[in-house]
């Protein structure tokens, strides 16, 4: 074998290391990239379980259950806000106004009515519309979420 | 150039719950301090509901469902109030224009 050969082929075998390293990369990239997306879902999810959870309490709570209340409802107020800030940052378009509308009609039912008064009273049917409303937001982010193009070689 | 109204540095960055009496930054105090004399100045103001640490959706009824209420139509809070945001608080524009438009609806139901 001689020089040039030998140094073609050698060559030729860095060219091809290169190139299955940068493929590998992207591909690295790529799947990361989906495991975000993947993670804040469930992070969307985790909070509007949170909210449902809470918002229960506060709803349902008697007058003399309520010293941490105005507690309860800033951070109900923050964890709405953090769930519009994290669907904001995955969706845009269509995506984003489809969960635009389930959000607000959620956040109605949390945070709507008599919210922040200290004398408000348990309303069972914003009781149901928290819940329903709730879920049917977490099936929208999850739809639009599956609808979101996938980076390829993910 | 239309005025402009940014609630976060004007009003509060803060916005609290319905009524005065419960909270600081309130909608009702936001709608008789702040809507009230844009509504009665006529001239069109933009205002900007982002850079606030979010709103419970009781203030953005009181607010401006309030104005409904106190009088205004629909059609002429929309003439003079027009609402932005950037992308991520684009929800709370639409929550606002949906109480005025309920509060209309209730309106013409009890008149």
């Amino acid at each position: 074998m001689d020089f040039w050969t030998l140094g073609v082929s050698g060559l030729g075998a860095f060219l091809g290391v290169m190139a299955k390293e940068a493929l590998s990369s992207f591909s690295r990239g790529s799947a990361a990239w989906e495991k975000a997306r993947d993670e804040d879902l469930k992070e969307i999810c985790s909070a509007v379980d949170w909210l449902r959870a809470n918002a229960e309490t506060y709803w349902c709570s008697t007058i003399d259950d309520r010293a941490g209340d105005f507690a309860l409802a800033a951070q109900i107020t923050a964890y709405q806000h953090y769930v519009g800030l994290l669907y904001g940052e995955m969706f845009t378009g269509q995506a984003k106004r489809d969960c635009d509308v389930a959000f607000v009609k959620f956040k109605d039912a949390v945070s709507g009515g008599d919210f922040g008064n200290p004398d408000r009273v348990p309303e069972p049917r914003r009781m149901t519309a928290i819940h329903v409303t709730a879920l049917s937001f977490r099936l929208i982010a999850k739809r639009e979420r599956r609808n979101l193009r996938r980076k390829p070689l993910a | 150039m239309m005025k402009q109204y940014h609630i976060a540095t004007q009003f509060t960055q803060y916005p609290g719950f319905r009524y005065r009496e419960h909270s600081e930054g309130s909608g009702q105090e936001f709608r008789e301090a702040v809507l009230h004399e844009i509504m009665k100045s006529g001239a069109p103001v933009v205002i900007d509901l982002g850079g606030t640490n979010g709103y419970p959706s009781s203030f953005l009824e009181e607010a401006f469902g309030g104005l409904v209420r106190d009088g205004y139509s629909a059609e002429q809070i929309k003439k003079i109030i027009q609402l932005t945001a950037p992308a991520d608080y684009q929800h709370y524009v639409d929550m606002a224009w949906g109480y005025v438009d309920k509060a209309e609806r209730e309106r013409s139901v009890t008149h």
